[in-house]
């Protein structure tokens, strides 16, 4: 027969083994942490053209000037 | 038959000890030879800043200057002018776009100087930045190209922040050209050169 002191005792002694046990098995747990890097800076280009011609001879010989 | 709470709770005391010396045994004995290993893994996703030109190309066509006029301002824009130009009005713009997900500080510069784009006698080239008529918010901050600036080699600031949402991912590049008549003649471009810096 159990009395009331030894079931306190074996429930006190109960928990505190099982968080032993617990403590012991989480030990081997092991953390990898991963950090993508950052890409730096982005350099991008775009362009912007334009033809020129020279002033038509008409344009020349209206504005008074030798084409 | 009466169940005796106290023997029931006594008992199960008992195999939770059992059990638990059973592990704590074989941690230390080294005969968890089935152990189980759990891992942990983090990924820290850190930002990244990438700009992308979905319009890559502004031409404004060919023309040349009136003639008797000293030289002839085109601009990019809708509304601009096309003044002392024979060519076509033109309505086009570079459109940058944050493809990243972090936002950034836009500057803008050229590749080469005004004199070697145009040449002639004064030339000048500038560039405006706006929002893209959909994505309000953009670029905020500091904007040296709010209105008309001159775009050289030197880096400006054009968005102290240029966003990465969709909502407000895109701007648009519009330029303005003072061409005189005495510039270079044929095709001529430049390149604009965009640098986003994620902080």
């Amino acid at each position: 027969m159990l009395t009331k002191k030894s079931v306190t005792i074996l429930i006190i002694i109960a928990i505190i083994l099982a968080g032993v046990a617990i403590i012991t098995q989480l030990s081997d747990s092991e953390e990898v942490s991963t950090t993508i890097p950052t890409t730096g800076n982005s350099i991008k280009g775009g362009n912007v053209g334009v033809n020129i011609l020279p002033p038509s001879v008409e344009d020349k010989l209206a504005n008074g000037e030798q084409p | 038959m009466k169940t005796n709470i106290t023997e029931v709770l006594g008992y199960l005391a008992i195999a939770v000890i059992i059990i638990s010396l059973f592990f704590i045994s074989i941690r230390f004995t080294g005969y968890d030879v089935t152990s189980n290993q759990t891992g942990v893994v983090n990924v820290t996703i850190s930002g990244a800043g990438a700009l992308n030109f979905s319009t890559a190309l502004l031409d404004f066509g060919t023309g040349a200057v009136v003639g008797g006029q000293a030289g002839a301002t085109l601009q990019s824009n809708g509304t601009g002018l096309n003044a002392s130009w024979t060519g076509p009005k033109t309505t086009g713009q570079l459109v940058l776009e944050n493809i990243g997900n972090v936002n950034v500080s836009l500057t803008l510069s050229t590749n080469k100087t005004v004199a070697d784009f145009i040449g002639g006698t004064a030339p000048t080239f500038k560039a405006i930045v706006a929002d893209k008529a959909e994505k309000t918010g953009a670029c905020t901050g500091t904007q040296t190209f709010s209105s008309y600036a001159t775009i050289n080699q030197t880096l400006q600031t054009a968005c102290a922040v240029f966003g990465y949402a969709s909502a407000v991912d895109e701007i648009d590049i519009d330029f303005e050209l003072y061409i005189p008549n005495d510039a270079i003649t044929g095709g001529r471009t430049i390149g604009i050169v965009a640098i986003g810096t994620y902080t």
